[in-house]
């Protein structure tokens, strides 16, 4: 039906011209233009959050119906969104709709401070290993750029610490030829990072703008309609 | 002896010399106004109406402790009633013209000439009436049973003037209702705010005796450790008993002190327990009252200001030392006058630069998407992360395994998602042909919607619509953290043979692309995120840089107006790098050779 | 990388022998943490300058953008420049774009504020979050108390005396964006560019590269990167090693392990490819 792609793309069109042209009117109405934008696009994306919560339900529910490999974790995403739901709506006493206050402790409180903040510091510490791994097994100086790469990376975690100094107070000596290379090392660090570092970052950043200036365009103008979903 | 005619002519010489020393202090701090027709009031250029701009020429000498005096007043006949305002600006480099090419350019006379910017609004105030008037005490008190209170106009005007309820009602912000409401609720609130007062001082003095006590504690608990390190034999059994009590002394004294410090948090919580529940709802009645008020100010205010902007009014302009008299621009009595009005402007003029490039840069892509529909044959070079998607595809059909095609942290809003949603489309499509399980990841729900209207599409246009599994796509966690452990989760399960990280990424991009390394699948990466390309680079098969992601839909569907775009773009890219190149070329030569070309510079300026 | 089963089963065990070996090589200086000393850099330097040079009585605007996972690099950072604000007399206004970072902005307000005996409203303000991201801040450019009408204790702002010479963000005398994610980016273009306060950055170190560009370009008057600029910026407040501080010995001998371990994999790499030359 020709009105489920055609009112999609005037309404993108529409409002991507007016919200390009608010960048060069001064006017007061061009000012709330924006704000009543930004206000629909907040709402919208209230309503949205039914929409995942339900997906995610679902998808744990049918794992757990079909007993597939790792289903009883699925049991523990019902627990925890049971339990937060609970302590959350109950809210010391006071009910959802008035808040407790502010400075008392709260059972959700204590949900999020002993459990997700935890679980999220674990998760992000993997990194370390991970990047350490990684390292281990890519960083091979294959051929030149990748000699060039393993050197940078070298100077890079030497600058970062203080190595020579660390280790020369391991061995009770103060060293000022360590505190000399540890400064050395930061200031090439710092170059690196600023020169040839910066360099690439740049380039990469105009190709990226560049990019997406010519896809907001193709946006704009209906020739790319995959966000619409179902196909060209 | 001098003589009487000697001593005259000493004495009118002393006198001479003083009034020429005085003569010469007066006019030390002294500087003469600019000439009446060299001082410009006019409107403020690229601006929403706000102000206008009061510029003279900057004098070639200027002595210190001088200032110049902007009097800005509603009429001509306001000066001479006294009723003006006074601006007093002190002379500085921030004065100048220069400084402000947003609104004066860059011409180079910017910096002969000093501007300052008004804004009438801040000096000639709204009026809002604060006080109540007779008549209008009068009606609350014979409105409702609350006016019993014959003293309700005085104790009114014990109210903050912004909270006047007359205001209020006036305005059409509150029922009459609710004035009274509010008036009692008001003196509920004071009765409140001192029952707090008294018992946070109260508790205070709790949390304080406790943390003395507790450094008692501690200090009686040290000194009974080094008892116990010095004692032996028969006293060392009594030094230990004593470091028991002294362990157990502070271990109350800390316990005494968290109840302190906790109770303290809870004052105000308790004051307002003893509140009956009716006194309570006042209670925060007031407190949303406040800021609703606050905020119904805070836009008529706004209001009343944009309409005092819009005015025109008079100004002179002057010149006083410190201390001194105000010496105006015109004869004495008959001071210049000047007329200025702020207007709003259609366009910021400061961003024509910009308004140009952007529009010469769609039309270079516009163009080419023209020429392309001519000419479907472009020339576009090989990507491998693209190339690399029906490999992968393959070698999942060929193990029998799964495809994972994970979408990154951002929302539909975002580009690189759109772009991820094209790739997602061709992976379907081919998944489908192919009869291979690909399995969406995502963060967010709308994207989830999205992506599933894709992939069903895809399966349908395969001409596999049974095939399609709704919960092979799904939104897998909210949280960055979350959505990271239950993908890697799920690949180190279920060993999938392809993945495809392709979208908006952040810290969780190693954890993901290194979780797929170990599974011994291939991957195929792209963001625009560059702080994560070098996770990708190192850990991936094949990865997308930057606006290689933005050029899939183009490359993988060949359709002559996408690969137009692709031109159009690496046109403009390549008039950059030009300008880049000749810029530095001419920058530097321009130094070694003394050239005037910060003119150039103004041309690429991005001003905001 | 896409690899056999058998290559598979190999790498595994090097990576979980590579776990194990920084597992030990974290905890174990943790647990007998040496002497540890490092020279601030250049950057950090002038990072904390820029905060020397503000007059008592200036307004600093914090933004607390990071999560829990980003506390053990930022939060040492956050400590230390609400320290660095009540020594010099300035009145630190912070706020957080981030839900999850409302928690760790109160907790370092609170701990450092019972620190120095400083009062909230009086002496500092803490805003809490809002959402809307460029969106707020063009909102506290045009009226900072509108934006935020009530700070976290749902005090009114509109009366507060650590805000009273505040109206939009150019009355700001510095703002600092503490970021974990890509928030920096936003500072700049909706609120240092067009309102004209000067900005300055603590971040991770994974973001720090980025906002190296606005570095050069004067649009960051300063940058803290990652646990050495926590580590260095505590140094030259505390004058002394902080949280940050004392994970420096941990960061520094897992650089070290990585060091060895790359230069030992790539003599292994360079002579086995040197053995293949020959026999060919």
């Amino acid at each position: 039906m020709w009105y489920k792609r055609t009112i999609p793309l005037l309404i993108v069109f529409t409002i991507g011209v007016l919200a390009f042209a608010h960048n060069y009117v001064p006017l007061r109405i061009s000012d709330q233009f924006r704000e009543r934008l930004s206000e629909w696009f907040r709402i919208i994306g209230g309503f949205a959050l039914f929409l995942g919560a339900y997906s995610l339900l679902h998808m744990h529910v049918s794992r757990i119906r079909k007993q597939q490999p790792g289903w009883a974790y699925s049991v523990f995403v019902f627990v925890g969104a049971a339990g937060m739901i609970i302590v959350g709506l109950l809210n010391e006493g006071y009910g959802p709709l008035r808040s407790a206050p502010v400075g008392q402790p709260t059972w959700y409180q204590w949900g999020y401070d002993y459990i997700q903040k935890p679980c999220q510091a674990t998760i992000f510490s993997l990194l370390a290993f991970f990047m350490a791994s990684a390292a281990f097994r890519t960083f091979r100086a294959r051929n030149t750029s990748a000699a060039l790469l393993l050197a940078s990376a070298l100077i890079v975690m030497f600058g970062r610490v203080a190595i020579f100094q660390t280790v020369s107070a391991w061995f009770g000596a103060q060293s000022s030829f360590a505190r000399h290379a540890d400064g050395l090392f930061s200031a090439t660090t710092d170059a690196i990072m600023e020169y040839p570092n910066l360099a690439a970052t740049r380039a990469i950043l105009l190709g990226i703008s560049l990019g997406a200036i010519s896809q907001s365009l193709r946006i704009l103008f209906g020739i790319e309609r995959s966000y619409l979903g179902g196909g060209d | 002896m001098a003589s009487a005619k000697t001593i005259d002519r000493f004495g009118g010489l002393v006198a001479a010399i003083a009034i020429g020393f005085s003569l010469c202090a007066a006019a030390w701090g002294q500087v003469q106004p600019p000439a009446a027709d060299s001082v410009k009031v006019h409107d403020r250029p690229s601006d929403d109406g706000s102000a206008v701009v009061v510029e003279w020429p900057k004098p070639a000498e200027l002595p210190e402790n001088v200032q110049y005096v902007i009097e800005i007043a509603r009429k001509p006949e306001d000066f001479a009633d006294k009723k003006f305002q006074t601006i007093k600006i002190t002379p500085s480099k921030n004065l100048l013209k220069t400084g402000r090419e947003k609104y004066f350019g860059f011409a180079a006379s910017n910096q002969d000439w000093y501007a300052e910017e008004v804004t009438p609004a801040e000096y000639l105030k709204p009026q809002i009436p604060w006080a109540f008037t007779a008549e209008e005490s009068a009606h609350l008190r014979t409105v409702g049973d609350v006016a019993a209170v014959a003293g309700i106009k005085d104790a009114l005007t014990g109210l903050e003037q912004w909270k006047s309820l007359t205001w209020c009602v006036k305005e059409g912000l509150l029922s009459e209702k609710d004035a009274q409401r509010a008036w009692l609720a008001w003196k509920l609130t004071e009765r409140y705010a001192k029952d707090v007062t008294a018992a946070t001082a109260e508790a205070t003095a709790v949390q304080k005796k406790a943390e003395e006590e507790l450094e008692q504690a501690v200090e009686a608990r040290k000194q009974a450790q080094t008892a116990v390190s010095q004692a032996s034999g028969p006293g060392l059994e009594q030094a230990k008993e004593s470091l028991a009590a002294a362990v157990a002394a502070e271990a109350r004294a800390r316990a005494a002190l968290r109840s302190a410090n906790e109770a303290a948090r809870m004052t105000g919580e308790r004051v307002r327990e003893g509140l009956t529940k009716s006194e309570r709802s006042d209670v925060d009645w007031l407190g949303r009252l406040d800021s609703y008020l606050e905020q119904a100010k805070a836009k008529r205010l706004k209001k009343a200001m944009q309409e005092i902007n819009a005015g025109t009014y008079c100004y002179r302009f002057g010149v006083r030392s410190e201390g001194g008299e105000t010496t105006l621009v015109g004869p004495v009595g008959a001071e210049a006058v000047y007329s200025g009005r702020a207007e709003a402007n259609l366009f910021r003029r400061y961003k024509l630069n910009n308004l140009v490039f952007a529009l010469a840069f769609s039309g270079i892509v516009l163009t080419f998407i023209q020429i392309a529909k001519r000419n479907p044959n472009l020339y576009i070079r090989k990507i491998a992360g693209l190339e690399a998607v029906e490999e992968a595809i393959g070698r999942a059909t060929e193990m029998g395994r799964s495809a994972y095609f994970v979408h990154g942290l951002g929302g539909v809003s975002d580009l690189a998602t759109i772009a991820a949603i094209n790739v997602l489309s061709r992976v379907a499509r081919r998944a489908a042909e192919y009869d291979t399980r690909v399995r969406v990841m995502n963060w967010e729900p709308i994207v989830t919607a999205v992506s599933q209207e894709v992939v069903q599409q895809a399966y349908t246009e395969a001409g596999r619509p049974d095939a399609y599994d709704p919960d092979d796509i799904a939104l897998v966690g909210y949280n960055q953290f979350s959505y990271a452990a239950a993908v890697a989760a799920r690949m180190v399960r279920e060993q999938p043979a392809a993945i495809f990280l392709i979208g908006y990424f952040l810290a969780e991009s190693l954890l993901l692309s290194e979780t797929g390394a170990s599974t011994g699948a291939i991957q195929v990466a792209g963001t625009d995120s560059d702080s994560q390309l070098p996770f990708f680079i190192t850990t991936c098969d094949y990865t997308l840089i930057g606006e290689e992601l933005y050029a899939a839909s183009a490359y993988l569907s060949r359709e002559p107006r996408m690969l137009g775009s692709l031109r159009g773009q690496d046109v403009a890219k390549a008039f950059l790098m030009t300008a880049m190149v000749v810029g530095t070329i001419v920058f530097t030569m321009a130094v070694a050779f003394g050239w005037h070309v910060e003119w150039i510079k103004g041309l690429f300026e991005v001003l905001d | 990388m896409a690899a056999p089963r058998a290559d598979i089963k190999r790498i595994a065990v090097t990576r979980h022998i590579i776990y194990a070996l920084l597992t030990v090589a974290i905890i174990v200086p943790m647990l007998r943490p040496t002497p540890c000393s490092f020279q601030p850099t250049p950057n950090s330097r002038r990072f904390h300058e820029r905060i020397e040079q503000l007059p008592a009585g200036s307004e600093v605007l914090l933004s607390f953008d990071y999560s829990p996972d980003a506390k053990a690099e930022l939060y040492p950072m956050s400590v230390t420049l609400l320290e660095q604000c009540f020594e010099r007399g300035l009145i630190p206004v912070v706020m957080t774009h981030w839900p999850e970072g409302v928690r760790l902005a109160e907790q370092a307000c609170h701990d450092v504020a019972k620190k120095y005996g400083k009062e909230s409203g009086k002496d500092y303000v803490l805003l809490g979050f809002k959402p809307g991201g460029g969106n707020l801040l063009l909102n506290m450019g045009e009226n900072f108390k509108s934006a935020f009408p009530e700070d976290y204790y749902h005090q009114p702002t509109a009366t507060m005396a650590a805000l009273k010479g505040v109206k939009t963000l150019r009355d700001i005398d510095l703002a600092v964006d503490l970021a974990a994610g890509p928030t920096v980016d936003m500072w700049v273009v909706y609120g240092s560019d067009r309102y004209g306060f000067p900005l300055a950055a603590g971040t991770t170190a994974v973001a720090a590269p980025k906002c190296y560009p606005y570095l050069q370009s004067g649009q960051l008057k300063g940058l803290l990167g990652g646990m050495r600029g926590a580590a260095d910026y505590e140094q030259l407040v505390v004058k002394g090693v902080g949280p940050a501080g004392k994970l420096m010995l941990p960061q520094t001998v897992a650089h070290l392990l990585l060091i060895v371990l790359l230069v030992l994999a790539n003599g292994r790499f360079t002579l086995a490819r040197l053995r293949g030359k020959e026999g060919t």
